[in-house]
Parts: C-alpha cells; structure tokens; sequence
C-alpha cells in the first residue's frame, strides 16, 4: 500500500525530492505533499527547510523548480 | 425563517468554496460564530421554485480525521456533519488538484452522507491539460457530480436544482476495502461502538474505522470504558504490527484513492508510456544518450546566441542613440551641469541601455532551458551525464544540482541536498561553480559578435563544455585525494515525457527572465553610476570627464593589471581587470562595466569597436572568456555556500575556482602564442605545469591519511 511503499522507498533511499516520488509512485505532487505529511506528523520523517532557499531564487538570476528542492528525509530513529 | 433544507458546503482550503458559497447566496448572507469556539461561522439562504435552502459553509479542511494535532477547523467541521446532520452535503472538490482533494471526499461517503460532488476550477484543470472522466467518478460514488466554473457561474443552476430534488440518494454500500489487519481490528470494535452508532444514526462501520483513525472525543465511544477498550486494541495492533492503525487506515484510504485516480484523471500533455519508452531508447541509450545530451546543448547555444546576436545591435544602437546621447544632448540643451549630465547619461542611461543589451540572449537561454525542463528532457540529461559521473566513480545524481547551475549556481547549491552524503555533497559543491550560469552567458554573447561572428555560437558551446570537463576533473580529483569513499547509489525517476505547455513555459521563462532584469538593473544602473563618477575625476579631486585614461578608476585598474598580464590583458586593457573585480558582485556586472568603461574611451569608436582594439584578437578574447568562465562564482553564490556548508569550505571554493582559472587561462594564452616570445612562454607553461603537479600532489598527500569511509 502507498504509505507503506513510500516508507520502504525513502528508508532504502534514505532521501529523496517530492518530484522524484510523485514520478515513482505516479501520483500527483499535491496529493503526494499530504501522504507525506501524515508520516511528518508521526515524527517518522523529516522535510529539509527550504525556506531560505525560496529566497535567492525568486530574486536571483534563475528560479528554481522548488519541488526539486523539497526533499524528505527519513528519520532512522524513533518510531 | 423556516427552510426547505440545509446544506452544507465542504471542501479542501483554496477549492473555490468562498466563491460557490457567494454565488449560490448572494445578498443573503449572515455571519455568527461557531458554538464554544471565536471560529467564523458564514451561512446564508437562496430561494427557488417557491423553496428556501439554508447554506453554511465549512471551514476549508483536507480530511475529517481530528488526530491531536487537529485544528479547530477539523473538529467543527466533524461536529456539525455528526450532530447538526445536514440534508445535504455539497463537497466542493479542486478539479487541478483533484487527487488530493478525494481523500476527505471518501471519508464523506465511508460516513454515509447525501453527498452531492462539484468539480470545480474545471478550467483551471483543462489549461494544465488535466482530463477528468466526470462519468466515471459519478459512477465510482454513485451520486451526481456537477462540473462548474464557479469564477464564471457556470454550474450554479444546475447545483441548486440538484440541492432541490427531494430525495438525494445516499450511496450506503459505498467501503473503502482496508487491509485484513486493519478489518480484524474494526470487527473487534464493531461491537463496542454499534450502540452509539445506532443512537445517532451514524455509519457503524465509519464509527470504528474514524476511531482507530485516531480520533480520542470521548462522545464518539459511547463511554469511558468503551475507549480503554478501544485504545487497548490499537496498543495491541501497533505491538503486533509495528504500525499504528492510523498509518493503515490513511494507508487503505491513500490506495484506494491512488487507485481509482488513475482510470479519473488524465494527463493530456503526457506522452504516452510507448511513446516515452521509444524515445528514451535513443535520450537514454547507451551509444546516443551523450550524443543526444551534447546535440541538444549545442542547439541551446546556437539559439540562444544566433537569435540574440540580431537583436543585441539594434538594442545597443538605440539605447547609445536616445538613451545616452540623446539624453545627453537634452541636458545640455537644458542647461544642466556637466556633472550631472554625466552621470545621468554616461551612468543611468548606459546602465538600462547595458541591461537591455543582454535581454534577448538571456530571455532565449531560459526559454530553451524551461522547453528542456516542461518537455522532461531536462531530467535525460541529467541521467546519462549521471551515467558518465559512475564511470568514474563520481556520486551519480550530483548532475542534477549541476544542471541545475546552467541556470544559476544558487539553487544549484541547495540542490545539492539531494545527496545523502556529505561527503558527495562536497564534491558536488566543487563541480558545480564550473557549469556556466547564465548570468555569464551575455559576456560570451559580446564578445562571441565581437571577435567571432558566425563561430559565435560555436565559441560558446565550446566554453561550457570546458566547463563540464573541468568540473568533471574537479570531481575526480577530489575523489581520489579529499573525499574518499564509494557513492551513495540514488535512484533518479524519470518523469514522463510532456508537450510542454505553453503557459508553463511563458510563466518559467518570464519569472526568471523578470528576477534577472531586476537583480541585474539594481546591480548595474548604479554600479554604472559609480563607475562613472571615479573615471571622472583624478586622484587630485579633478574633475575630468573627457580624459578618463587619467581617472581615479584608470589608476587602480592600471595598476592591478599586470597580474593579468599572463592571460594577455595589456595595461591599456585595464577596464577588463576592473570588469572582473566587478563580475565578483554578479556575473552580469562584467558586462555592465566592460560596456561603460569602453564607452569613455572610445573617442568616437563604439565601445565593442574599442573592445576589439584592446583585447589581443581571439586569443586574448578566449583566454579572457575561459577566466570569466572559470573564476570564483559570485557573492550571492557564495553566500549560498557559506549557508549549505561553511566559511572554510567557501574559502576553499574561491582559491579553487579562481587559482584554476588563472593557471589554465593563462596556460591556454601562453600555449597559443608560444610563436611570439618562445622562452618566456616556455616558461610559463612549464611552471603552470609544474604548479597543477604541486597541487596534485599536496592533495594527494592531504587525502593519504583518510580511509575510505571518513565521512
């Protein structure tokens, strides 16, 4: 099942960015962000920030795709 | 006022329930508060056929689960669908972002509710080429579904008939099948909850699976006992199972919907999965991937710099035309002081005429990299440049932040989280400042029309793939010395090929073409300025607008210079030294102030005239092009990596970057013009050569004490 398959991917993987998930898993990114929240919510794993990142990238010469940017990471302890 | 039937409005936050709700009640609003909490309560009335339907309207919640770390929101919503029992329940569901939205939608029907389902935002949907099957969704809930545009009203009337009809069916065999886990828990609390169930009129089944989906409200257990009981049974699922039952209902509920999205919704723009296998026979290919990789690169390059070489002269012309000389000659015509007038023409008039040189380069740069990216190539390339890093025992998916940097080297940085290790962030770190940003790419534009005319394009190409390499260098070197250790393996997905959508394309392109006009004529309109005003005056306070070979700047630049000698900057040249020390601010202030330092010394010759005489031909051009190419990436970057990493490590970021930059511009300028003084460039040579070997060494020496597995 999903949540499962995305806990198995990310502990093998030990991170990974939403874009890539969604294109894994084949669902879309917005409903992939609250699959993911449920585990965030668990303590199970853990978004890198990316608050200071938006920053230079709406200002600077280039903006990023900032869902290459969210990357999650799975926390090994802890439950 | 007594009504015919109360409706409630529930749907996801930004699903255009607001709007709905306005459009339905107009004038007829009433605003309160929700019982015990300072929570806005909107409610409101329309009439029709004679009939009075009362509408409130929800707060805007994802999911009807009230977990502890639910809001007020969740546990309001729950309420008033639990005690207040609404005729019907209208879920207003985001037809862009349908997937997300189902979830609370199958929560709805595991309750049992009349539920009438509205698509909304169905344009939205159709311009991000999404195709909803109506039909089938109507069919996997068995209710009616009314497609709306609610912006535009369209579908108001046909959901307030459906609100109308007297008898709205209530889909009771609707279930979310749950793994066999999870059902053995719900028919072990089945029994405990079916008399409170009962009581309220309330989905049994629905009853036991919300509990075990963490709800803890005492009023829905019936009693104290009823939830030790409950609560012992999740204790013993979660020992038995190593998962919480809320994770395996979420889990059950995530599936289903996964499910059943895939025979809802449709990706027009995607390509089908045949047709992006057979394309990724040949993107990803063994023998043609790097090919392909390289071939597209160059059609980059050829775009981006043929096209923006027929515009850059007619900008240029006209810009010195109305926005320097004519500007100037208005001042003067009005009367204005000579200092003034300089700075105006010379500083802000050069300055926005500088920036608007470089728009069109820029703007077909990013219009190609953002094709690149909507079509999904962008992710190929990254994959078989990947390929080519594993070949060499370099941490694979480091191309992905890497190409990133073609655009900017900031984002290029923080995408280096996406490796694991440390150690291969680091690596990455060390390679990424040598992928050419785009900040630099109006000074190759320049000179590629200056020197090289119809090579232009080839010129460039040329640069970035030296750039690729040194980087691809950079990464083994360190490897083998600093940073040992095997790669983490990541997987990269590949997305599915897209047309690219027009939209996406115009919007990605203009964000980052506007954030690069902005930066740029913040930085260079008074960088210009200043620029102006030290090559106006000497060292004694004079002011000397026309003599600025005797400026303050003049001076300074003078006398840095011959540092650069090597690489074949003259001392005349000096503008291009200053340009450099500029270029630290941002890459595109190189350009800014090559433009305007030429521009004073021209003497009736335009600056690229002037450009041209100063440098030493091509050689000199390219040798100036491959430190530009090379050096230090500038303070914003930096910045960036003092942030992801540290102040040593962005230290050791600038001796690298531009001590390289040095030794190999000034070896390539030596080497090409060995013919002219033999010996001295024999000597150079020699002791550039020499020096790499030093360094090889010292980093051999530094990596000879660290194992394998030092990070």
């Amino acid at each position: 099942m999903i949540l499962s398959e995305i806990k198995e991917y990310l502990q093998s993987q030990k991170q990974a960015s939403l874009k890539d998930m969604a294109t894994k898993f084949d669902v879309s990114e917005s409903a992939l962000q609250e699959m993911l929240a449920h585990w965030e919510r668990k303590g199970r794993i853990f978004r890198l920030e990316n608050a200071h990142c938006s920053n230079p990238c709406n200002q600077g010469c280039s903006s990023c795709p900032l869902q290459c940017l969210m990357i999650y990471q799975w926390k090994e302890t802890g439950k | 006022m007594s009504f015919y039937k109360t409706a409630a409005l529930i749907g996801n936050p930004n699903c255009g329930k607001t709007t709905i709700f306005n459009a339905l009640t107009g004038s007829h609003q009433y605003v309160g508060n929700w019982p015990g909490v300072t929570v806005e309560k909107k409610s409101g009335f329309f009439e029709k056929d004679g009939k009075t339907v009362e509408i409130v309207d929800l707060p805007g919640v994802y999911s009807l689960s009230v977990i502890s770390s639910a809001s007020e929101d969740e546990k309001i919503t729950r309420d008033y669908l639990l005690f207040n029992k609404p005729d019907c329940v209208i879920n207003i569901l985001d037809a862009s972002n349908l997937e997300r939205n189902l979830y609370m939608t199958v929560q709805l029907f595991e309750m049992h509710l009349p539920v009438i389902l509205v698509l909304n935002m169905m344009d939205t949907a159709a311009a991000s080429k999404i195709k909803i099957d109506v039909l089938a969704l109507a069919h996997v809930f068995n209710v009616p579904v009314i497609p709306m545009v609610a912006s535009k009203t369209k579908g108001i009337e046909e959901l307030k008939k459906q609100i109308l009809q007297a008898d709205l069916h209530i889909n009771d065999h609707f279930v979310v099948p749950y793994s066999s886990h999870i059902e053995s828990a719900v028919s072990e609390v089945l029994p405990l909850i079916d008399p409170v169930a009962r009581s309220h009129g309330w989905s049994t089944r629905w009853l036991a699976v919300h509990l075990l989906d963490g709800d803890t409200d005492l009023r829905l257990f019936g009693s104290a006992d009823n939830k030790d009981r409950i609560e012992k049974i999740k204790n013993d699922f979660s020992q038995k199972y190593d998962e919480d039952t809320d994770t395996m209902v979420a889990d059950g509920r995530y599936g289903y919907i996964t499910r059943i999205s895939r025979n809802l919704i449709m990706r027009c723009d995607r390509l089908s999965k045949n047709i992006t296998e057979s394309i990724d026979r040949i993107a990803l290919g063994r023998y043609t991937g790097l090919p392909l990789f390289f071939f597209v690169m160059y059609l980059m390059f050829l775009w981006t710099i043929t096209l923006g070489d027929l515009l850059i002269d007619p900008i240029s012309q006209f810009g010195d035309k109305y926005l320097v000389s004519g500007f100037s000659s208005l001042m003067s015509y009005l009367g204005m002081p000579q200092w003034l007038n300089v700075l105006l023409s010379e500083g802000v008039g050069r300055g926005v005429s500088t920036v608007a040189t470089f728009i069109p380069p820029i703007a077909f740069l990013f219009l190609f990299l953002s094709v690149l990216e909507d079509s999904g190539y962008m992710a190929r390339g990254a994959f078989v440049m990947d390929k080519l890093m594993r070949n060499f025992n370099l941490p694979g998916t480091a191309f992905v932040p890497m190409i990133v940097a073609f655009g900017c080297t900031v984002p290029a940085v923080m995408g280096t989280r996406i490796l694991s290790s440390y150690r291969d962030r680091l690596i990455t770190l060390m390679m990424t400042p040598f992928m050419s940003c785009g900040a630099r790419l109006p000074v190759y534009a320049l000179f590629a029309s200056a020197f090289f005319g119809r090579q232009g394009a080839n010129i460039v190409f040329l640069l970035y793939l030296t750039g690729i390499f040194i980087a691809v260098v950079t990464g083994i070197l360190f490897k083998k010395t600093l940073f040992k250790g095997a790669p983490v393996p990541l997987i990269l997905e590949m997305p599915p090929y897209h047309l690219p959508i027009i939209k996406n394309i115009a919007v990605r392109t203009w964000d980052r073409l506007h954030g690069f006009i902005v930066r740029a004529g913040a930085l260079i309109v008074p960088l210009v300025v200043v620029l102006n005003l030290l090559n106006s005056f000497d060292i004694k306070g004079n002011f000397i607008p026309q003599t600025p070979e005797r400026s303050i700047l003049s001076d300074i630049g003078r006398s840095i210079t011959p540092i650069f000698k090597p690489m074949g900057i003259t001392e005349q040249n000096w503008p291009a030294t200053v340009g450099l020390f500029t270029g630290v601010m941002a890459k595109e202030a190189i350009i800014g102030t090559l433009d305007a330092l030429y521009a004073g010394l021209a003497e009736g010759a335009t600056s690229t005239q002037r450009l041209v005489a100063l440098f030493d031909g091509k050689t000199g051009a390219f040798s100036y092009l491959l430190f530009v190419l090379l050096y230090m990436p500038c303070l914003s970057a930096l910045g960036a990596i003092a942030k992801e990493f540290s102040l040593k490590w962005m230290g050791f970021v600038i001796i690298w970057t531009t001590g390289q930059a040095y030794l190999l511009s000034t070896l390539f300028y030596q080497s090409a013009t060995i013919s002219r003084n033999f010996s001295s460039s024999f000597y150079w040579i020699s002791g550039i050569i020499v020096t790499e070997l030093l360094i090889f060494t010292a980093l051999f020496l530094a990596g000879k004490g660290k194992k394998d597995d030092s990070f």
